[in-house]
C-alpha cells in the first residue's frame, strides 16, 4: 500500500528526509513556538515530523505509531474517542473547514507525561490544529500542528482565579465592613475554636451508639457560631449557621444515625473550614483600613442604643410582642473602648434571649394582670468592681417548673434536694446546659445554648454575670466586667 | 467534592470487600485531614487527572490486608509483596470503578505502593481532602479523597 509519505514524497520534495525546504519549514515552525508531524489516512503519524512535536506528544520515537495510541495515558477516554471520530471526519472532502476546525476536540488540551513506571511527572497544556493535505479532490493526509500554550494557560487560569476571588473578596468585604476588626478577630477566633472542636469530634467519634450525641456537639458549636455571628450581624455566617442547624436538626430526627448520615455535616464543616481562611486573609488585610477610618466616640455610643432599639423593635414585632426599651441609666459612653464590642453583644444576647423566651404575648400579658407592653430596661454604671451592666425585663423565665421537673426525672437523687432549693439553686439550674424538653427541644435547647454563649462570653472578658429572677414577675441580669487601670 | 461524590467512594470501597470477600466493611464518620499524619502499614496511591485533579490513597494495617490476602488467595500465608500489590490493588479497584460511573472524563494513574509508617502522604490543604475511615473484620483503614472540585 502506498503511504501518504511515498506519495508525498514523490511529488513534493519538501517532505524528503531533511533537505533544506523540511528544515526551513522546521525552523520557521520551531520559531513560531509550533510543531508539526503528518497523518496518513490510518491516522499513523509520519513523516517529516518536527523536534517540538515529539517534545509536546511526549514520544522519542513517534513516527509509525497511530496517533490515538499515543494520545493514551495523556489525554481522557473521552478526548481520544472526540479525537477518533473528528480525525475521521477530515478525511471527508465535503465538510468545510471552519466547521472542522470548531469541533476540534484537541483545540486546547492538557497532555499528562508519565515517566518509566507509569506515574504522571508534569503536564502541559497542547493547542492542536490540524490542516487537510487535498491531492485532486480527495484528502490524502492531515498536517497536524501543536503548540505548548501551558503558559497562556496558567496565566489565564490565575486571571480568571483572581478575577472570582477579588469578585468574592467584595462580597465577604460588604458582609464585614460593618463590624470592628478587633470584634471581627475574635468572631474568627471562636469560630476556629468551634471548628475545631466539630473537626475533633468528627475525628474521634466513639461508637455508632455514641453518634447522637456527636451530633449534639456539633450542634452547640454551630449554634454559638452562628449565635456570634447574629450578634455581630454577619449575615452570610449567620445564614449559614441557620441552615447547618437545620440539616443536624433533621439528622437527629433518625433514631439511629449512621455514618452516612455525616456526609452532608462533613460538607458543610469543609465550606466552612474555606469561608472561615477566606475571611481571615480579607480581615487582615483590612483591619488596618478599619483602625484609621474608625467612627468617633460619641457616634459610636448613639450607634449602641439605636441598634438595640432596633434589634427590640423588629424582633418584638416580628414575633408579635410589644416592649419598649427604657435606657435612662445607660450611658454608653462610660463605657470603655477594649469593652465596647463586648458589651454590645451582652446586650443584644439578652434582649434578644428576653424577646424569644421571657416576654410573652399581650394576651398572655393581659391575663397576668401585667401590662400589655412589656419593658426592657438597660443600664450601666461604672463601680470600684468595674463596670456594671444590667438588663432587666418584667417578662417570665423560661419554664422553671418545667425544666426543674425535667432535672428530676434525668437526676432523682436530686429529689430530696428540691425543697431546699433556693433562688440560686435554680438559678444554676436553668443555665445549666443541656436543660432541653423533647416538646419544646429548640426552643429550650436555643435558650439553653444562648445562656451558655453569654456565659462563655463573660468570663472570656474576665467578668461575671449575677442573675435575679422570679419565674413570673422579672429577670434581672447583672454583668460585672473588669475595668483597666 | 460534593455528599453525591463521598457516597459514591463510600459505597465503591464498601463493595470491593462485600464482592471480594463476601463480608461488608462499615465505614466511619467521614472528616476533615488536617496536618496530623495519616498512614498505616501499606498505602496504595492513585493519580486523578482530567476533569478532577488529585489523588486518592487507601492505607491499611498490615492486619487487615492479611487477612484480605487470605481469604481471596485461599492460603494461609501472604507475602509482604503480596499485601502490597493488594494495596494497589484496591486503590486502583475504587478508581476504576469511579471512573466507570463518572464516564471517561477523567484518567487514573498506575497505583504506587507506601511500604512502611511514612512521615505521611502529603494532599494539598486547598481543598482540604477528606478522609472516610471503615473497618473491616475489626482491621482499621481509611480511604483518603484530595480531588478538586
Amino acid at each position: 500500500m502506498k503511504t501518504l509519505s511515498d506519495s508525498l514524497s514523490n511529488d513534493q520534495p519538501a517532505f524528503e528526509e531533511p533537505s533544506i525546504h523540511s528544515l526551513f519549514l522546521e525552523g520557521v515552525l520551531e520559531h513560531a513556538g509550533e510543531g508539526y508531524f503528518l497523518l496518513d489516512s490510518a491516522l499513523v503519524v509520519q513523516n517529516p515530523l518536527s523536534r517540538s512535536a515529539m517534545r509536546c506528544l511526549g514520544e522519542e520515537n513517534p513516527v509509525g505509531r497511530p496517533f490515538l495510541k499515543i494520545l493514551e495515558n495523556k489525554v481522557t477516554g473521552e478526548i481520544i474517542e472526540r479525537s477518533r471520530e473528528y480525525l475521521t471526519l477530515l478525511f471527508d472532502p465535503d465538510l468545510d473547514e471552519e466547521t472542522l476546525g470548531e469541533i476540534n476536540p484537541l483545540a486546547e488540551s492538557e497532555f499528562c507525561y508519565e515517566n518509566k513506571r507509569g506515574l504522571w511527572e508534569e503536564s502541559s497544556q497542547l493547542r492542536f490544529s490540524f490542516d487537510r493535505l487535498f491531492e485532486d479532490g480527495q484528502v490524502r493526509g492531515i498536517l497536524g500542528r501543536v503548540r505548548d500554550v501551558s503558559h497562556e494557560h496558567e496565566l489565564q487560569k490565575r486571571l480568571n482565579s483572581t478575577e472570582h476571588q477579588v469578585r468574592q473578596q467584595m462580597e465577604w468585604l460588604v458582609n464585614i465592613l460593618h463590624v470592628e476588626s478587633s470584634a471581627l478577630r475574635e468572631f474568627l477566633a471562636g469560630a476556629e475554636r468551634e471548628l475545631q472542636n466539630i473537626e475533633e469530634r468528627l475525628r474521634t467519634p466513639g461508637k455508632p451508639g455514641e453518634y447522637p450525641q456527636v451530633l449534639e456537639d456539633i450542634y452547640r458549636s454551630v449554634y454559638i457560631i452562628r449565635g456570634n455571628a447574629a450578634l455581630m450581624d454577619l449575615s452570610f455566617f449567620t445564614e449559614f449557621g441557620h441552615q447547618f442547624l437545620n440539616l443536624i436538626a433533621d439528622i437527629r430526627q433518625k433514631t439511629a444515625p449512621g455514618a452516612h448520615d455525616f456526609i452532608p455535616v462533613v460538607v458543610r464543616v469543609k465550606e466552612l473550614r474555606s469561608t472561615l481562611t477566606e475571611v481571615e486573609n480579607i480581615v487582615r488585610r483590612v483591619s488596618r483600613f478599619h483602625e484609621r477610618f474608625r467612627a468617633k466616640r460619641s457616634y459610636e455610643s448613639e450607634l449602641l442604643v439605636h441598634s438595640i432599639r432596633l434589634l427590640v423593635n423588629s424582633l418584638g414585632s416580628e414575633l408579635g410582642k410589644q416592649v419598649q426599651l427604657v435606657h435612662d441609666d445607660f450611658d454608653p459612653m462610660s463605657i470603655p473602648f477594649y469593652h465596647r464590642q463586648a458589651v454590645k453583644e451582652f446586650l443584644y444576647l439578652l434582649a434578644r434571649n428576653a424577646l424569644y423566651y421571657g416576654i410573652e404575648f399581650p394576651e398572655e400579658r393581659k391575663e397576668q394582670q401585667k401590662p400589655a407592653v412589656a419593658t426592657i430596661e438597660i443600664a450601666s454604671k461604672v463601680t470600684p468592681d468595674g463596670l456594671n451592666l444590667r438588663l432587666r425585663h418584667d417578662g417570665r423565665v423560661l419554664k422553671i417548673e418545667r425544666l426543674i421537673e425535667k432535672m428530676l426525672v434525668q437526676y432523682p437523687q436530686l429529689k430530696e434536694e428540691k425543697a431546699g432549693w433556693n433562688d440560686a439553686d435554680i438559678s444554676r439550674l436553668i443555665f445549666t446546659p443541656g436543660m432541653v424538653d423533647e416538646e419544646e427541644r429548640d426552643l429550650i435547647a436555643g435558650y439553653s445554648l444562648d445562656i451558655e454563649l453569654l456565659r462563655k462570653r463573660v468570663q472570656s472578658s474576665g467578668g461575671r454575670m449575677k442573675i435575679t429572677f422570679t419565674s413570673k414577675a422579672f429577670c434581672d441580669v447583672i454583668i460585672t466586667l473588669p475595668l483597666r487601670k | 467534592m460534593t455528599e453525591t461524590d463521598l457516597h459514591f467512594f463510600i459505597d465503591s470501597t464498601m463493595s470491593y470487600f462485600e464482592e471480594t470477600t463476601g463480608e461488608a466493611a462499615q465505614p466511619g464518620i467521614p472528616f476533615l485531614k488536617g496536618r496530623d499524619p495519616l498512614v498505616r502499614d501499606f498505602s496504595g496511591i492513585i493519580g486523578i487527572s482530567g476533569q478532577r485533579k488529585g489523588c486518592i490513597y487507601i492505607t491499611a494495617s498490615r492486619a487487615l490486608l492479611n487477612q484480605l490476602a487470605q481469604c481471596i488467595l485461599n492460603r494461609p500465608t501472604i507475602s509482604r509483596e503480596e499485601m502490597k500489590d493488594l494495596a494497589g490493588e484496591i486503590a486502583n479497584t475504587i478508581a476504576g470503578n469511579v471512573r466507570e460511573a463518572y464516564g471517561s472524563t477523567f484518567m487514573i494513574s498506575v497505583p504506587v505502593v507506601v511500604e512502611g509508617r511514612a512521615k505521611d502522604i502529603v494532599v494539598p490543604q486547598e481543598p482540604p481532602a477528606f478522609v472516610i475511615p471503615f473497618t473491616w473484620r475489626d482491621c482499621e483503614a481509611s480511604l483518603v479523597l484530595s480531588l478538586t472540585p
